[in-house]
């Protein structure tokens, strides 16, 4: 750069630092100097039992060259909670609604039609109340058209005897005549028989209906799923040219979602404008197998499904620098979704759909089964008057929005204005406002409260229910597609601590109600809800890092911790220096599969069907367990002998069941068994007992809070029977985790031991038992081949105690795993492990290692699944 | 056809405010420009807090588009 004189200078060099800060991009326009991380905690929850959601979030940022960043997150959520199915005009008794998982409307609507009369007294259907309601319904109309009818109303009736009856014996003969043939004929059938029950079922459809009544709307409990997004992008900083281009997928029961998208902006007129333009393909697959929401235990309710639908997805965007304090953004897109977007949970009550007529058709034609339904209505009955949804299959979207951020020296604050507009090809329009206040605080605070107001108006085809069928067949009672308003408020915190970390906290409140609407035309207050948001995230940027630390970085910080232990070995590392901090994940994969084994034998199906059950018969088990663990580990010296230790964890465990021969159905299951979430959660501090660089010593106290949930049941709903003791997510209880560690090195060559223990603190979980308490001792050496390659070979040996106490709740103690006696044992392994730790260059400071475990003897209590092996990968990165 | 009236109306008030914003604009200077390059003056100044509020609002709201972020999936009941 030409240097004229000083004040130039100074004048050139403060351009030059403004020109390399962020500009109007949410990201500076440049790449990240050092990785960057970020862990974030959600939980949204709807006012009573209605959805609950926890979402974990994490994600890295790392430079891979000058001018190029990769970027990778994975989001996991897990919901559960009640949902809304359809909305009706008035309660109807639930027999005939689908809100039964067991329902399936033609049998129900062909036993409805039964003659009260040919139903025997111990079938379950005679003590049905809406049966009942039926039943009494029928009576009336049958009573009613005999009175009409008089004689004609029997078939076969002798009108001609009567007629005699009455010429010889007057009324009274007559009816003497009558009587005698209803008690020598208890069978007659009345000729009237068709119009009777036409009358009836129309009768009971009216009954159904109560247009004055309010809207009533009918829940259904989703079981407890979970959603896995890994997202993988890079960056590409050309000047004032940024590319991005990220893909990934989203993986849930049944939705399965793949998508990619680029981005690309362009800084011109000195950095104070910027255009950018994105496009992005999702391709989504909705698939369901028949049965329940997912595989499990429900029969009825669902069809199987296999659907598909693509999003395309364009949108562009203009910022520009206003003044020294103001910023301003305008953005518009399109989205084109073709393909199947209904939502298959969502029911529609149609009246008139089938009609009473078809109903009865349906009933007299026998053979009633799903497809006989086709010859009446398009649509998938799935309850009386009450169909699936049908949203059209293209949906065009638009929006504009315009965000304008005004600093205010004076306070240093900012304020952040935005308004969207949207509008599709469903007739829906809304308008988006939102307020954010960001208020610096001493101490690296800042606080931000905001406000939004969001207005929607309703999609063509929505109604609360339908009392006709409408032309184009397209119907959906979901409420988010009403017209309603929602106002919300919250507050975010956030402090930034010196080496680059901040923590951010926030909690956002939401009011949906139909007369919030704009303009006040909004649905009835049946759907009505309130709802919140908290969330907690974690941000580390080591950019931040390495300017405040000078030329820390890169140093040979490994050589005076000793070599790392291999990666199965827990807490078996110390941070070297006071200051020091520890970013690290670890994941463990554990495979059980193939024979079940009593002590070290292989035992048989005759044998387990016997005494696996503790006295009972045994009639499924395990033939397969795949458990993942998601381990994040965060560490920091305090000083230089005490480090601190944090390791929350996200379990995801599939559980294969197999009948077994003999079994009683009723109590068996089969089929794959998920269970999926949080861990609990381990808080250490480990302590240096001695350390002269070759020979190093520590103690480790842990302590283990429950953090994981004890009650994930079968079908996934709460409140049924419990999955067995090992498909828990967590123990229930605090557990005690102690161990000492003994690490050394020579040359080339290291080696260590650890000797450690799980010791519950608690006799009894709140489900009544306490898994088994546990010593573990293993021995290792290694060897490095270079000096950021080694390999390791470890010996362990563990002993588990069976678990004490048993479930109090309900359970089917039907499977060996649904005992505590099968828990447990001795157990040998081998364990070869790889280690790459690089000292310099743009890795140093990482560390990567793997070690699979192999079992040599085992010997289990009781009736075990044997185990394979396992796997654990670990990565961590220290500054 | 609508979304051909949608297109040009956006163009047209595209065109005039990018007229007007680039005129305004010129005149700030480099080392004008530290209130800017504040994290509270980004546009997003928190991507992962506005990536889960846009979740929620996506699977909650009808409307979607315009709060940046990417990401597919359904993740609702």
């Amino acid at each position: 750069m030409a240097v004229i004189n000083k004040g130039k200078r100074t004048l050139a060099a403060l351009s030059c630092a403004a020109m390399s800060l962020p500009g109007m991009e949410a990201k500076a326009a440049v790449p990240v100097a050092d990785p960057e991380s970020n862990v974030q905690y959600g939980y949204y929850r709807e006012q009573g039992d209605r959805m609950q959601a926890q979402v974990y979030h994490s994600d890295f940022i790392l430079p891979f060259a000058d001018r190029v960043e990769l970027t990778f997150s994975t989001d996991f959520d897990t919901y559960v909670g009640a949902t809304p199915l359809y909305s009706a005009p008035k309660e109807i008794p639930d027999a005939v609604s689908a809100a039964s998982f067991n329902f399936d409307a033609a049998w129900h609507m062909s036993s409805f039609l039964t003659r009260p009369d040919d139903l025997s007294s111990d079938n379950p259907l005679a003590t049905d109340t809406s049966r009942t309601e039926v039943k009494e319904l029928q009576n009336k109309v049958a009573t009613e058209i005999s009175l009409r009818e008089g004689p004609n109303y029997y078939e076969g009736f002798d009108s001609a005897g009567m007629f005699a009856a009455f010429i010889a014996g007057g009324p009274a003969g007559a009816l003497a005549f009558y009587d005698a043939f209803i008690a020598t004929n208890p069978s007659a059938k009345s000729q009237f028989l068709k119009e009777e029950k036409v009358v009836a079922i129309e009768r009971f459809l009216n009954f159904s209906v109560d247009p004055l009544g309010e809207t009533q709307q009918k829940m259904a409990q989703q079981p407890r799923e979970s959603r896995t997004m890994p997202i993988l992008g890079t960056n590409l900083y050309l000047g004032p040219v940024t590319l991005g281009f990220s893909g990934g997928f989203s993986n849930e029961p049944d939705f399965n979602s793949a998508f990619g998208s680029s981005h690309l902006s362009w800084e011109f007129n000195n950095k104070l404008s910027a255009i950018s333009l994105g496009y992005s393909l999702t391709s989504n697959d909705i698939t369901r197998l028949g049965g329940g929401h997912s595989a499990g235990h429900h029969s009825g309710f669902n069809e199987e499904l296999d659907e598909s639908s693509t999003f395309n997805s364009f949108t562009g965007g203009f910022s520009q620098v206003l003044s020294k304090n103001t910023l301003l953004q305008l953005n518009a897109g399109f989205t084109a979704q073709r393909g199947y977007l209904s939502n298959p949970y969502k029911f529609v009550y149609i009246r008139g759909e089938v009609t009473a007529e078809e109903y009865y058709d349906l009933v007299e034609n026998t053979a009633v089964d799903d497809g006989d339904w086709a010859k009446y209505t398009d649509l998938e009955v799935v309850g009386i008057d009450i169909f699936r949804e049908v949203r059209p299959e293209d949906r065009d979207q638009w929006f504009f929005a315009t965000q304008l951020n005004q600093h205010i020296p004076a306070l240093d604050a900012s304020v952040h204005f935005n308004y969207r507009y949207y509008t599709d090809s469903w007739k829906i329009r809304s308008h988006t406002f939102e307020l954010d206040w960001y208020q610096s605080l001493p101490f690296g605070m800042t606080v931000t409260p905001h406000v939004r107001y969001y207005s929607q108006s309703s999609a063509e085809f929505f109604g609360p229910y339908f009392l006709a069928p409408r032309e184009d067949g397209h119907y959906s009672s979901d409420y988010r597609l009403s017209s309603y308003g929602k106002v919300s408020s919250g507050l975010s915190v956030s402090k930034q601590f010196a080496k680059g970390v901040r923590l951010d906290a926030g909690f956002e409140y939401y009011i949906h109600k139909g007369s919030l609407k704009m303009g006040g035309d909004g649905v009835g207050d049946y759907a009505d809800i309130t709802s919140y948001l908290l969330n907690a995230s974690l941000n580390v940027n080591l950019s931040s890092l390495s300017s405040s630390m000078g030329d820390h970085k890169g140093h040979d910080m490994h050589a005076h911790h000793g070599a790392h232990p291999p990666a199965g070995v827990m807490a078996g590392h110390m941070l070297g220096k006071a200051g020091d901090l520890m970013v690290g994940y670890q994941y463990m994969y554990v495979d059980k599969a193939g024979d079940t084994v009593r002590g070290a034998h292989n035992a048989s199906d005759e044998s387990i069907v016997n005494n696996a059950c503790a006295g009972k018969t045994c009639s499924s088990k395990a033939r397969e367990m795949i458990m993942h663990m998601h381990m994040f580990n965060f560490m920091y010296a305090p000083t230089d002998w005490l480090n601190l230790m944090l390791m929350p964890k996200i379990i995801s465990m599939e559980m294969d069941m197999e009948i077994l021969p003999g079994a009683d159905l009723d109590e068996a299951h089969e089929g794959a068994h998920l269970s999926e979430g949080l861990g609990d959660t381990l808080m250490m501090g480990l302590f240096k007992l001695y350390d002269n660089h070759r020979h190093h010593l520590h103690l480790g106290v842990g302590v283990s809070a429950p953090t994981g949930n004890i009650d994930a049941t079968l079908s996934g709903l709460e409140g049924t029977d419990l999955q067995g003791y090992g498909m828990q997510l967590g123990s229930g209880t605090w557990d005690l985790k102690p161990s000492l560690t003994y690490t050394g090195q020579a040359n080339s060559w290291s080696w260590g031991a650890q000797a450690n223990a799980t010791k519950r603190l608690q006799h009894r979980n709140k489900d009544g038992y306490a898994l088994g308490d546990e010593i573990q001792g293993s021995v290792w050496g290694g060897y490095s081949f270079f000096p950021w390659l080694s390999a390791s070979v470890r010996g362990v040996y563990t002993a588990q105690g069976s678990i004490r106490g048993e479930y109090d709740g309900e359970s089917l103690l039907s499977a060996p795993t649904d005992f505590p006696e099968n828990y447990g044992g001795e157990f040998w392994d081998v364990g070869i492990g790889m280690s790459v730790s690089p000292s310099s260059g743009n890795l140093a400071g990482n560390s990567f290692s793997v070690e699979w475990l192999q079992p040599v003897k085992h010997d289990y209590n009781g009736y075990q699944l044997e185990q394979d092996g396992s796997l654990s990968v670990r990565w961590g990165y220290a500054f | 056809m609508l979304w051909f009236d949608h297109i040009k109306r956006s163009c047209l008030v595209l065109f005039i405010l990018l007229s007007v914003v680039l005129q305004a604009g010129c005149s700030v200077a480099p080392w004008e420009r530290g209130n800017l390059a504040k994290t509270q003056m980004l546009i997003v100044p928190n991507p992962n807090r506005t990536a889960l509020r846009r979740h929620v609002f996506d699977s909650k709201e009808s409307s979607n588009g315009g709060m940046g972020a990417a990401g597919g999936g359904c993740g609702c009941n």
